[in-house]
């Protein structure tokens, strides 16, 4: 079983939890907290998510991750969401394999995949997926800082943002 | 006077790596405009650049073009609304000033040799743009400015106010305390004003750490959350009990990992 990675920054996690109880005491379960639905996890752009193939080992994770955050300008606390692959089409989801746009040329030809032609229902569908069947990762930018030099150690970046740059330790 | 500038961007990282231009414009440096009647002494803040480094930030001038905006009223110049590097010269730097009027084009360009520029570390930013802010700031305003529906641009300068107040202990920590526990603060601007004081490091007034471990004592799970990312922010080991008492009663496994890895990145500092 492969899976797709989302990311998700550090303060926009803990939601997906699904324990709802002390954040919003008046909400009527079964149900959302309408905050999940402008959670960067779900945030859309052109009606589409980006997502990433996870191998079934999990071992690309950290490649991904350097990846993701070596475009930013500034490092973060992050994380991720990660899920089964078969979750999208499981929910009426399209996904569709497409090129990425990190600084890692092998994962934007193999890893990226968009979740495509999203209406708002299919977003609420999404996010009762995702509080159910989802893990939530969270990384410090200390452990980011090391997933970002092992990517340019093992030549997986080819480039890292300047503002990126500036945060690594010189050797 | 000097000026609060905040960036486009929100996060406590952009607020806490700045520039601040100081510019003590005299009568020869053109041009003389109509614009800004009390320019004798007025400073801006520009990027997001992290180094205070000068040579580093002369690199910085070379290739950016962030855009910023100026909260006018904390400035008192009506129609300012953007500040904007334009490039650097031989041994100055040009600024481009755009007023409600103008198109990007019509920017009037402000001649700045970079004698008359200065780099200020963080902190000591912070205590400058607050200066000019003390008669305005009090609690009460930013509780309701948060509490309120006011426009972003306007929120996230009292955010930065708020910061600011904190450094300068024109706040106290219990009521950082209490706005974080009473003010309907989304994560992103709980996280916001953690990061921005846990980034003070030896700055940061001597009971953040403190207050960051009441905060592990929330009810709300994300709160516990934020605080842990502060309390790795400030790597202070003083946390580390509480963060292991933390991790063996908490509840939310993204919280208790959390804890778990944060107490491995402080024993390892």
């Amino acid at each position: 079983m492969a899976y797709f990675l989302r990311k998700v920054d550090y303060a926009h996690q803990t939601i997906w939890e699904g324990n709802w109880g002390d954040e919003y005491p008046w909400l009527i379960m079964p149900g959302l907290p309408s905050d999940l639905l402008g959670n960067e996890a779900v945030r859309t752009d052109n009606c589409e998510l980006s997502v990433y193939f996870i191998n079934e080992d999990k071992s690309n994770i950290n490649r991904v991750m350097a990846a993701l955050n070596a475009k930013r300008e500034f490092l973060t606390d992050t994380g991720y969401l990660l899920f089964e692959e078969s979750l999208p089409s499981d929910i009426g989801i399209k996904v569709q394999q497409t090129d990425g746009e990190t600084y890692d040329d092998h994962l934007n030809k193999n890893w990226h995949y968009d979740l495509v032609e999203l209406n708002a229902d299919a977003i609420v569908n999404l996010c009762e997926a995702l509080v159910e069947r989802c893990e939530i990762e969270s990384l410090f930018k200390d452990d980011v800082i090391k997933l970002i030099g092992q990517s340019m150690s093992n030549k997986y970046l080819r480039k890292v943002s300047k503002g990126i740059r500036k945060e690594l330790p010189r050797n | 006077m000097n000026a609060l500038i905040h960036t486009t961007k929100r996060s406590a990282s952009d607020f806490g790596a700045i520039g601040l231009f100081r510019l003590n414009r005299k009568s020869s440096d053109p041009p003389t405009d109509d614009h800004f009647p009390d320019q004798d002494n007025w400073a801006a803040v520009i990027t997001q650049e992290r180094s205070t480094d000068k040579k580093a930030f002369d690199s910085l001038i070379d290739q950016t073009e962030d855009v910023v905006s100026f909260p006018t009223d904390l400035i008192g110049q009506t129609g300012l609304q953007l500040f904007r590097v334009l490039g650097k010269g031989e041994g100055s730097i040009d600024t481009g000033l755009m007023t409600d009027d103008q198109t990007e084009e019509s920017w009037d360009i402000i001649h700045v040799p970079l004698s008359q520029v200065s780099i200020f570390p963080k902190a000591s930013t912070d205590f400058l743009l607050y200066d000019q802010l003390d008669d305005e700031l009090n609690i009460d305003d930013l509780f309701r400015a948060l509490h309120g529906s006011i426009d972003k641009n306007e929120r996230e300068s009292y955010l930065m106010q708020f910061s600011s107040g904190v450094v300068n202990a024109q706040i106290s920590l219990d009521e950082v305390a209490s706005l974080l526990d009473k003010a309907n603060l989304s994560p992103e601007d709980t996280y916001d004003i953690i990061s921005t004081i846990s980034d003070l490091g030896d700055h940061a007034p001597a009971g953040v750490p403190n207050m960051l471990v009441d905060m592990l004592s929330s009810r709300s799970a994300y709160k516990r959350h934020i605080a842990i990312s502060g309390l790795v922010r400030l790597k202070d080991k003083g946390a580390l009990q509480a963060l292991k008492e933390l991790q063996n009663k908490e509840q939310s496994t993204v919280v208790k990992k959390s804890a778990l890895r944060a107490i491995q990145i402080i024993e390892g500092a």
